[in-house]
């Protein structure tokens, strides 16, 4: 039988070769050149699959070991571990690391290899209407071979906003492709026709036909995943930034400030209601819309430039956004699931457009009892914790920043009071003490302190955001670490006072006092710390430049001090002392 | 201060990629050239597509509305034979008109039907017929152009649609996947390439079902199907003589449901079957089939997919430390399984916990059961030399044992155990005339103890909706869809105890919403019963295909919320529902494993009885409604195929909904269902 | 606002009326906006971030000059799309009851601001809103209509005398099966802010005829159309364009359809090259609407005696199912049919060419004959094709 297919085979063929007309030779380079572009690209390509293989999604390869993309939909409901088939024919086991649920993104591990393939990562930004693109993935769980679907399309409209579902998947500065999407294709790549991973395809426009593609997909652009990325890889639950302001149009069509909350930090640099916002993150605003599509894709916590007139004048301030979520909404046990969008009921009493979900798994007894089973070979790669998708990747992330600060010095048996005496850049002398029930500065004549123990933490020196209670940060940080803090994490990356690098933070608090330190990613050292009383109080800013050796350990040279837009002092230190044992 | 725009790229680049765009958008040129590669390529292959016309026939199948218009068929030979899709033909036409680019018009005569891949091949009475070309399959590139062309929209062109080669081997290794839109206006005709070579035959598929209509749904979607025309090729001569070619089946079933994450450890081999008569058994390991090493159920699917009866099947397995090799021929038929019955209701005891054995609840009368002795209390702790820890695991059990055979059943009865042997008998037709409740203990306050069995619901899916489940009789608007329901959850609801769950489908029209409440709310109460009654989008119009998933989804949503044994969900369709009902029934047979259908016949062909899914029917009517004796039929063609069905006739009654017997006889069938 | 008087003839749609100065709701359901004469407008919008919920911004929207200029690179797809998009508007209207969208989609069609779109209940209100592809909104009034086209004709409230980018409607192209396309809509509201509409594309599967039919899917419409591969009729898609890929007009996008004979949704669109004469006209203001063939005046009062199969002399079987083949039953001795050779159990095929798939298309076939014509007849007897030719008798006068 065989055989005797093969005989067949080699006719027909033979007689091809014969009668053919040839497609002109462009064509076929063209056709050529897609075919290669897809054969290096699919590798990269996951198939996600619920424990037990009734349901699933997509997902997509970004680091050689393991870390891979798809939507927050995929893999909420699945728990911490599930299987990822690659086109190599192996299912891999995969655990959950971090997952934004606005923003319906989720960053997971593929485990058991240090050489995954990997897609490229594109600009998002660079696609225009037109343009060639690929999804793929396991629409309708049809990679029962692990090889995905590939499907081929063109943008249909860029920088698109999709409202959210509730208060979670929503799609902003989005791409629109007529690439059919389907249910399963959820979490799977959008790649330009260069092959470079410009969006995670999650939603599609479904309408009169039930849940098949309709000629409008939606993908997440990769532009505003790689704000995410680190935070995501740090094992957190993230969230979006808002402004803490809201915005209209004005008679002259400009984009104007009209209800502002005071307690932002927007508001303390000096936004007010009535002010025109010029550009926000380096894009000029022309239109709301405009406006929320490109709020909508930044992390909260994140420092951003913000241009805006206020009385004609135009002034150009960096602020601190705040978060879109009450922190009590993104714990898991809030609505874990984002509950099948919830029944918006449209205009026409029709439900608006759903986001496409993975199928619905199959009631299986078994999948249920594989779900708790977590495979014994990984089960450290998973520790549960409040307010974390996975917290052993937050770990690993402290670890590798942390690392440095000890060879800094032994600052753990400094237990005395340590002083800091130096001059400022305006030449008045200082000396700040950093003792164990209290902290005191002296410069300019004057004296300020801070009690430690028993008292409220105050803005002393007054203005400087709490210089004092900020150097005790540093002291607690020095010489005990993350012990030191009754909350302690690796917040992601961020750009450095909004315009500088690219930075590694941390994020502490003790008792009301939160501290953000800013950690350079080349060297490891330590840039500056953020530290403010309480949640709505203004910064007190450190930067540091400058470490030098005092007797075996080294502390900063310089400290540049300041609290929102008002420097209160650089200070440069002459001599160190840890009055206990060296 | 450095300009903001670059903050941005500052950002981006710390992901910069090394190609930095280097690809170049199409050109002018190169549009234009492969449009002109697309006509050239239909008109390639066009003189070889011919248009075909139906008359007469069903308008409806399983729900489905089927078009009237023509469909497109592609020649294979010059003397007039042309292979088309199956769904073409599913209205069962009264004849079929061919008609060719030339102009010739003449009838034709359907020869076999390919089941495997839903194909049908025609004859015509002609001659110099233009055949197609085909593409070696093994050229077949993803990415590569692939047009979809059929000859259903114009009589005098083809209708084209261009996509690319979306995946190769899909659907069980059967089929060529594409994203050009394939829909019923090209189902039987072809995906050429660029050059107009044919790729495959355009057909509707779908991994998870295998009949004619499945797929349909995902027409013009961008996922489209063609079976490879070499795989065509190759089977045409079989074809031709005029035998439908069938599955080929080995016959065996896995111990795990997990298609990619679990082993190939067989459950069970089929009674008779090549895997049986080869001398394999229950437990043996699948290492290797036609060369290929397996290691995932879905794998060997991939192998067995396009397997027609008569071929053969290389296979080799693992048993303890030895392999064993051996060549199978594989058959297109089986003698239809039929589990064995002992006659015993079990108790519902799951949450007794670690309880040795299954206790008797009631025997049935002149069963193995009672000629064992076996009375109500006795504990059943071994079986077949297995222990017994759950009813599930003892139906399971039992199933293995075919009717006439015997096995070894270990008793307890007051402390002392004794084997006994029984032979066991075939499921009885009838429903015991009497049959005690099973005691529902009221519910405590206390937290359930976490259910061990797979007759349970989640028990934590319900500690995390803190929510008490609503009992009593309640209903909404489903918000995302029109369809409509409502439901009574017994007032005494423990979710300690399993419940069966009745989805009552209401038929269009009239939809007795009162009358089925008012007739089974008592039994509901006694025999802890949930009812779940659902509404067609369009009551007036009545269910439609696509609805299917609706009822799905609310009976998986039911299971989740409340403590329901999935040994006991029961569909129920009467008059007009019942078509619908019977073809869900058998379309999620993993959900349902009764189904009742009231004055209302079975149009549709039930699937073959299979061991890993237990249905049972129950088919009532009154005994002057016209359809008394073709229900009666349907229970004895039911019976031929092994399934476990029981007639009930309601004496004096019309073409109505059953009256307090019928109810009642309803609530005892659906009360017995974890017979074994 | 109270100057558009015309109101579309026969729209069998029940559509709230709307107040002048429309307010229409968005697709969140959650907006309001007011159009006015000119250049600007008010909208309410109600942020959907927590933290704004206490917002409620009255935007005023003002001119904006277009963003999309074409692009210096040669890149095909992108240059026709760039041209196109000016062209193209989004419109909103009546609608947002019974599942019926209240935006639409049109194309200009001169540079006054005339626009060419779909007839339908979108445009079922005093005023509608138009916006541009780089987000100008302006309010405009139906012109004029014929219903038979599906075509609707508006023109913005342009005082200033704004010129637009539009298309030259009498140089519409026809185009065949296999020439690639852009679909150019607002469907699903996608672009529900300034952002211009969706871009979707594909080739002319086929050019084909669809008929006028009312019921749940009204297609006013009659005559060819271009069935597209791409997924182009969608909610609010209507009345957007089909271009070639140089971006040159083809057809209007038609409303969402299902085509009976394969039980499918089609996407098509109507040849502009049917439009042109009626824009052209309606602009000029020399149009003349035709009579609604379809509607009930029309009909004539007496319906004369239609033929039927024994008028040939031949039964056919019992009519029991919907698609009963027209298997004739029996012929009468001495009958036209009898003379020709007709035969009990001949199945008839066609009927002047028509394809008869059941016993009822038979009898409509035959009724529609008129005196003077032939019957030509196509039966299968056995494996072969009869054909057969009668000529029509005279007509009774009726019984």
């Amino acid at each position: 039988m065989i055989a005797r297919r093969a005989v067949m085979c080699l006719v027909l063929v033979g007689w091809l070769a014969a009668s053919a007309p040839a497609a002109d030779q462009i064509v076929r380079e063209a056709e050529l050149k897609r075919v290669e572009v897809i054969t290096r690209v699919t590798p990269t390509v996951v198939a996600v699959f619920a424990k037990g293989g009734a349901g699933g999604g997509s997902g997509v390869l970004i680091s050689k070991d393991g870390f891979a993309l798809t939507n927050f939909h995929v893999v909420s409901g699945l728990g911490p571990f599930m299987k990822c088939g690659l086109n190599d024919g192996v299912l891999y086991d995969a655990v959950l690391v971090g997952i934004d649920p606005t923003g319906d993104v989720a960053l997971i591990k593929l485990l058991g290899r240090e050489d995954f393939p990997i897609a490229t990562l594109g600009d998002s930004d660079k696609l225009e209407i037109g343009d060639w693109t690929y999804v793929m993935g396991n629409p309708f769980l049809l990679a029962t071979d692990f090889q995905p679907t590939v499907t081929y399309g063109i943008v249909s409209g860029t920088h698109r906003y999709q409202p959210p579902a509730g208060t979670w998947l929503e799609y902003t500065d989005c791409i629109q492709v007529d690439t059919s999407i389907n249910p399963g294709n959820s979490g799977g790549p959008l790649f330009n026709s260069a092959g470079e991973l410009v969006g995670i395809n999650g939603r599609g426009s479904f309408e009169k036909r039930g849940r098949v593609n309709s000629g409008a997909g939606y993908a997440i652009s990769i532009n505003q995943i790689k704000f995410f990325h680190d935070q995501l890889k740090a094992g957190r639950v993230v969230d979006h930034a808002t402004l803490g302001a809201t915005v209209t149009t004005d008679s002259d069509g400009g984009v104007v400030v009209n209800g502002i909350l005071e307690t932002s930090d927007v508001f303390r640099r000096g936004l007010r209601s009535g002010d025109e916002l010029v550009s926000f993150a380096g894009r000029p605003i022309h239109t709301v819309n405009q406006y929320k599509n490109i709020l909508g894709i930044y992390p909260k916590d994140w420092m951003l430039p913000i241009v805006f007139r206020h009385e004609g004048e135009r002034r150009e301030i960096q602020a601190r956004l705040r978060g879109l979520h009450a922190k009590s909404e993104l714990m898991p046990n809030a609505p874990k699931r984002p509950q099948q969008p919830p029944p918006k009921k449209g205009k026409d009493g029709k439900p608006e457009k759903q986001p496409d979900q993975p199928l619905p798994p199959r009631p299986d007894p078994q999948a249920e009892a594989l779900k708790k089973a977590i495979p014994e070979e990984w089960k450290s790669w998973f520790i549960a914790k409040t307010g974390y998708a996975n917290y052993r990747f937050n770990q690993l992330e402290q670890d590798r920043v942390f690392g440095p600060l000890k060879s800094l010095g032994d600052f753990a048996s400094a237990t005395g009071s340590w002083r800091l005496i130096g001059q400022s850049t305006t030449g008045d002398k200082f000396e700040l003490t950093l003792a164990v029930k209290g902290v005191g500065l002296e410069i300019r004549d004057s004296a300020f302190f801070q009690q430690l123990e028993d008292s409220d933490a105050a803005d002393e020196p007054p203005g400087s955001g709490g210089f004092l209670i900020a150097a005790h940060q540093l002291r607690l940080l020095l010489s005990k670490g993350s012990t030191a803090f009754t909350e302690c994490f690796y917040f992601g990356s961020e750009p450095l006072d909004g315009r500088g690098e690219l930075v590694d933070v941390i994020d502490t608090t003790l008792s009301a006092v939160e501290t953000r330190w800013f950690f350079s990613r080349s060297s490891g050292a330590l840039l500056g710390m953020d530290s403010r009383l309480h949640e709505d109080a203004e910064a007190c800013s450190v930067r540091f430049d400058g470490w030098n050796d005092f007797g075996g350990r080294r502390m900063p040279a310089t400290w540049q001090v300041r609290s929102g837009e008002k420097e209160f002092a650089t200070l440069k230190v002459s001599t160190a002392d840890f009055a206990g044992k060296k | 201060m450095m300009k903001n725009a670059s903050l941005m790229l500052l950002i981006l680049s710390c992901f910069a990629s090394t190609s930095a765009f280097a690809w170049q958008a199409p050109t002018r040129e190169l549009e234009e050239a492969e449009e002109q590669a697309f006509k050239r390529a239909v008109s390639q292959v066009a003189p070889s597509l011919v248009r075909i016309e139906t008359v007469g026939g069903l308008d409806q199948v399983q729900n489905f509305l089927l078009g009237n218009g023509p469909t497109t068929g592609l020649v294979l030979s010059a003397d007039g034979y042309v292979i088309s899709s199956s769904f073409n033909f599913l209205s069962k036409p009264a004849s079929i008109l061919v008609t060719t680019t030339d102009g010739r018009r003449m009838t034709a005569k359907v020869i076999a039907n390919d089941t495997v891949r839903s194909l049908t091949l025609l004859k015509v009475e002609a001659d110099g017929l233009v055949p197609a070309r085909a593409a070696a399959k093994e050229s077949i590139k993803v990415g590569q152009w692939a047009i979809a062309v059929g000859r259903a929209l114009d009589a005098n062109a083809p209708n084209v649609s261009v996509g690319i080669v979306s995946a190769v081997n899909r659907v069980w290794g059967k089929a060529i996947q594409t994203d050009a839109k394939v829909s019923p206006v090209n189902y039987g005709g072809v995906l050429v390439d660029v050059d107009g070579t044919v790729l495959g035959v355009l057909v509707p598929l779908s991994p998870q079902d295998n009949s004619t209509v499945a797929g349909v749904e995902w027409y013009d979607s961008g996922i489209g199907f063609a079976i490879p025309l070499t795989d065509v090729l190759a089977t045409l001569d079989r074809l031709k003589q005029g035998k439908d070619l069938r599955a080929g089946l080995a016959e065996f079933t896995f111990a795990s449901t997990d298609m990619f994450g679990g082993d190939t450890k067989i459950d069970r081999v089929r009674y008779d079957s090549p895997m049986y008569r080869a001398g394999f058994k229950d437990g043996d390991q699948i290492l290797e089939l036609d060369g290929h090493k397996v290691t995932r159920p879905a794998q060997v699917k991939h192998v067995l997919g396009g397997k027609i009866e008569g071929e053969k099947l290389a296979i080799t397995i693992k048993r303890g430390n030895e392999t064993k090799q051996a060549d199978l021929t594989l058959v297109g038929e089986l003698p239809p399984f039929e589990a064995g019955f002992l006659g015993v209701l079990p108790t519902r005891e799951k949450l007794a916990g670690g309880a040795e054995g299954v206790g008797v609840r009631w025997v049935y009368p002149d069963s193995p059961a009672a000629k064992l002795g076996l009375k109500p209390r006795d504990r059943i702790v071994k079986f077949r030399d297995q222990a017994i820890t759950s009813a599930a695991q003892l139906i399971d059990q039992v199933s293995r044992v075919r009717p006439t055979e015997k096995a070894a059943v270990v008793v307890r009865r007051e402390g002392k155990e004794q084997t006994l042997e029984a032979t066991l008998a075939g499921y009885p037709a009838d429903v015991p005339k009497e049959l005690p409740t099973s005691p529902i203990e009221a519910a405590i306050e206390v937290e359930p103890k976490k259910p061990d069995g797979k007759v349970e619901a989640d028990g934590d899916k319900k500690a995390e909706g803190s929510d008490k489940p609503r009992t009593g009789r309640f209903g909404e608007e489903v918000a995302d869809s029109k369809n409509a329901w409502w439901a009574f959850v017994p007032e005494s609801y423990n979710p300690a105890y399993g419940y069966s769950l009745l989805a009552w489908l209401h038929p269009p029209g009239d939809t007795l919403e009162a009358t089925i409440f008012d007739s089974w709310k008592l039994e509901a109460e006694r025999r802890g019963i949930i009812l779940l009654g659902l509404k067609a989008a369009n009551v007036g119009a009545g269910w439609q295909a696509n609805e299917a998933e609706f009822v799905h989804e609310m009976v998986v949503s039911f299971q989740k919320k409340y403590s329901i044994d999935a040994g006991r969900v029961v569909l129920h369709g009467y008059d007009k529902s019942g078509p619908f009902a019977t073809h869900l029934a058998f379309k999620h047979r993993d959900v349902f494993r009764g189904l009742i259908l009231a004055a209302s016949l079975i149009t549709e062909r039930p699937p073959e009885n299979l061991p890993e899914y237990r249905l049972q029917f129950q088919l009532i009517c009154g005994s002057k409604d016209p359809a008394h004796a073709f229900l009666d039929r349907n229970a004895n063609s039911l019976r031929q195929l092994k399934y476990p069905a029981n007639f009930t006739s309601l004496p004096d009654l019309e073409h109505r909904y059953p009256n307090a017997d019928g109810v009642d006889a309803m609530a005892r069938w659906i009360d017995s269902l974890d017979r074994l | 606002m109270g100057d558009c008087k015309l109101r579309i003839a026969k729209c069998k749609l029940q559509i709230e009326r709307q107040p002048d100065n429309v307010p229409y709701r968005d697709r969140h359901g959650a907006a309001a906006t007011e159009f006015r004469s000119g250049r600007s407008l008010t909208v309410a919008v109600r942020l959907g971030s927590r933290l704004m919920q206490f917002a409620i911004c009255i935007l005023q929207f003002a001119i904006c000059n277009a963003f999309l200029t074409s692009d210096a690179r040669a890149q095909t797809t992108r240059d026709t799309i760039a041209a196109v998009q000016p062209k193209v508007v989004k419109i909103f209207g009546a609608g947002g009851i019974k599942g019926l969208a209240s935006h639409g989609t049109g194309f200009l069609v001169s540079k006054e601001g005339h626009i060419a779109t779909i007839w339908s209940h979108v445009l079922d209100a005093d005023v509608v809103g138009v916006v541009l592809s780089d987000g100008r909104r302006f309010t405009a009034k139906v012109l004029g209509a014929e219903p038979q086209l599906a075509l609707a004709v508006l023109k913005l409230n342009n005082e200033d005398g704004t010129e637009f980018p539009f298309f030259h409607v009498d140089e519409a192209i026809s185009a065949g099966s296999g020439t690639r396309v852009l679909g150019f809509s607002n469907m699903f509201n996608v672009a529900a802010g300034d952002e211009p509409v969706s871009v979707v594309h594909g080739v002319i599967a086929a050019k084909t005829t669809i008929e006028a039919r009312r019921g749940v899917f009204d297609s006013p419409y009659s005559g060819p159309v271009f069935v597209v591969d791409g997924v182009t009729n969608n909610s609010g898609a209507a009345g957007g364009v089909l271009t070639t890929r140089d971006g040159l007009l083809l057809g209007m996008i038609g409303l969402e359809l299902r085509n009976a004979k394969s039980n499918t949704w089609m996407n098509y669109a109507i040849p502009v090259k049917e439009l042109s004469s009626s824009i052209s006209q309606i602009i000029s203001g020399k149009f003349e609407q035709k009579r609604d063939p379809r509607s009930d005046d029309t009909e004539p009062s007496a319906k004369p005696r239609r033929y039927k199969p024994l008028d040939f002399g031949f039964l056919l079987v019992p009519d029991v199912v919907d698609r009963t083949p027209a298997f004739i039953d029996s012929t009468l001795p001495d009958s036209a049919a009898a003379k020709v050779g007709l035969k009990p159990d001949d199945l008839v095929l066609f009927v002047n060419d028509e394809l008869i798939q059941s016993c009822r298309a038979l009898q409509d076939a035959i009724g529609r004959l008129e005196s003077g014509d032939q019957l030509r007849l196509v039966v299968r007897r056995g494996n072969e094709l009869v054909n057969v030719e009668m000529p029509v008798p005279k007509k009774r006068e009726k019984e």
